[in-house]
């Protein structure tokens, strides 16, 4: 069963001045239950109005929208104690500590003090929860924001870049929570920018450029379908053997430190032979590792072309 | 509702700028009582039945300030972003807007009323020692809780207004830009050049309201309750215009 669903989905802001802003062009997108997901894009893109349009802060020109199986627009106040979310850097209220700002939220619920404990622990912030708000750095507000989240105890978390502005121990600790909670069964659907943290945290990504969506699957599925392919060689003489591999039929181009072939990593051995049969010995043959990076620009740069 | 009022109403207690005002409120009627006491003499004895027009003399003018307080309330969530958190806690948006607004409404009420009791202890010495206790009566009890209560419901209505007018422009400077140009010019214009709609405005029938005496003038008259419900209505259609935009207006 599909946790969030997403058909044709399309935000255009209307402006005083100027033509209206396309944020979002027919996305379509299905996120399933349980695990983390992630969902990618360059600055723009339209993660951010996705998340609104899930939480019906913002209303979709067109499109269909489920989460939970519930419409965000008639009854999303169904589901909503299911659903931990944080929207960008959140704001709570500065005169407050972390925890009275906390216990503030969960009194909507009626959420003891424990399940506050427990929220402000697992975000790492047990330790300044007692601090005012506006005493926080960046980061600590962040914390407090994903520890909001976890309050519900949601079965659905949607995280707007919950990295933002933490340190590196803070983003690992973030990673942790996030597997942490994709690993109990939850669906932790979670938007950045930090592509070596999706590769590290998510499950399953989606690629956004331009308001649509440009690949979707696991990370090794999106990985495969838009990276270069090939294999590397390692040798003491480059130039011997690109010119061995040349002779040989294969295409392949000389990096500094290796030679880059144009091949099914699967047919690493013909490549192998070839050498030898030139008296050629590799110190290392891989398969060329796709690069999130470079699909995520390769798919989003496509994109944006084709939309000018 | 109930819980989501309980919330709302610490949040309008938490606020910066209400605190501030209870302790300058607290400060000012304090050193009134003190001057009032000192410069007392025999001559003109203060009486008690004055507490009857010093009181929602002193409410009234504080409106402003409720005006300012209830436009901050809503302005400041919108500028600091905190509208959204409330509102993926509680995303009936109906339900939120007219939790804010009533619990904007009922602290000012309740601080106002406290100011009221605050001025009659403030002045509570000079009443015993130099003052007289002439013309205290069931009337004057009567008329004197009147004038409070009213003067009580200008604030909350100031504090209403404020609000709707800052929910409508998400801001606190705009609901302040716009009551400020409201007061100080339409009225103004419009009543030397429509003498005939003066009746109509807000600060006329505020002033009738306020001063609880029916007012007659050559082109109308208007009694205390009719000027309360002129009032009433121009909070409503605000509220009104404000819910309708809380609910359909994007939160970006």
């Amino acid at each position: 069963m599909a946790v969030i669903e997403i058909q044709g989905l399309s935000k255009r802001y209307r402006r005083i001045r100027g033509r209206p802003t396309a944020a979002l062009n027919g996305l379509d997108l299905s996120v399933p239950e349980g695990g983390v997901f992630g969902f990618l894009g360059p600055n723009g893109s339209g993660k951010t109005t996705t998340i609104r349009c899930l939480l019906d802060l913002v209303s979709p020109t067109s499109g269909v929208i489920r989460l939970l199986d519930a419409d965000p627009q008639r009854d999303l106040s169904r589901v909503i104690s299911k659903v931990g979310s944080m929207i960008e850097t959140p704001s709570f209220t500065p005169n407050f500590s972390g925890r009275r700002n906390l216990r503030l939220l969960a009194g909507l619920y009626g959420i003891d003090d424990v399940a506050v404990a427990r929220a402000l622990e697992r975000a790492g912030l047990a330790e300044r929860a007692g601090d005012l708000v506006k005493s926080y750095s960046l980061g600590m507000r962040q914390r407090l924001g994903i520890a909001a989240s976890l309050l519900k105890d949601p079965d659905v978390l949607i995280l707007d870049e919950p990295a933002n502005g933490l340190d590196p121990a803070g983003i690992k600790e973030v990673r942790e929570v996030l597997r942490g909670l994709g690993a109990e069964g939850r669906t932790v659907f979670v938007s950045s920018h930090i592509l070596s943290e999706v590769r590290q945290t998510c499950d399953r990504v989606a690629i956004i450029a331009n308001g649509r969506c440009v690949a979707a699957g696991s990370v090794e599925e999106v990985l495969a379908g838009g990276g270069p392919k090939g294999v590397l060689v390692r040798l003491e003489d480059l130039d011997a053997g690109v010119s061995a591999l040349q002779g040989a039929g294969f295409q392949c181009a000389r990096g500094d430190d290796v030679i880059r072939v144009a091949l099914d990593p699967s047919r690493a051995s013909h490549v192998a032979r070839a050498l030898a049969e030139r008296g050629l010995y590799p110190n290392e043959l891989r398969p060329e590792e796709a690069d999130l990076e470079a699909v995520f620009l390769a798919l989003t740069q496509n994109h944006v072309e084709e939309a000018a | 509702m109930k819980r989501l009022l309980i919330v709302e109403i610490k949040r309008m207690l938490a606020r910066r700028l209400l605190r501030v005002f209870a302790i300058l409120a607290v400060i000012g009627v304090a050193l009134a009582g003190v001057l009032a006491y000192v410069n007392a003499d025999s001559e003109t004895p203060f009486r008690i039945t004055d507490l009857s027009w010093i009181i929602p003399a002193t409410n009234g003018q504080l409106s402003i300030v409720m005006f300012l307080l209830g436009a901050s309330f809503i302005g400041a969530e919108w500028r600091s972003g905190s509208i959204t958190t409330s509102l993926t806690w509680e995303p009936r948006r109906v339900r939120v807007f007219f939790a804010k607004s009533f619990a904007c409404v009922l602290v000012v009420s309740a601080m106002i009323l406290a100011v009221s009791l605050l001025v009659g202890l403030a002045l509570l010495p000079m009443m015993l020692f130099k003052g007289s206790t002439e013309g205290v009566d069931a009337a004057w009890m009567a008329e004197l809780a009147g004038g409070t209560l009213r003067s009580v419901a200008l604030t909350a209505f100031a504090a209403g207004l404020g609000f709707s007018i800052g929910s409508i422009g998400r801001n606190t400077a705009a609901a302040l830009g716009t009551g400020f140009i409201y007061l100080a010019v339409i009225e103004g214009l419009l009543r030397s050049w429509r003498p005939g709609w003066a009746m109509w405005l807000l600060g006329d029938n505020a002033g009738v309201f306020l001063s609880g005496e029916r007012q007659e003038t050559l082109y109308a008259s208007r009694s205390i309750l009719e000027a309360g419900l002129i009032m009433l209505c121009y909070l409503s259609a605000l509220l009104l215009a404000g819910v309708i935009l809380f609910k359909k207006r994007d939160v970006t």
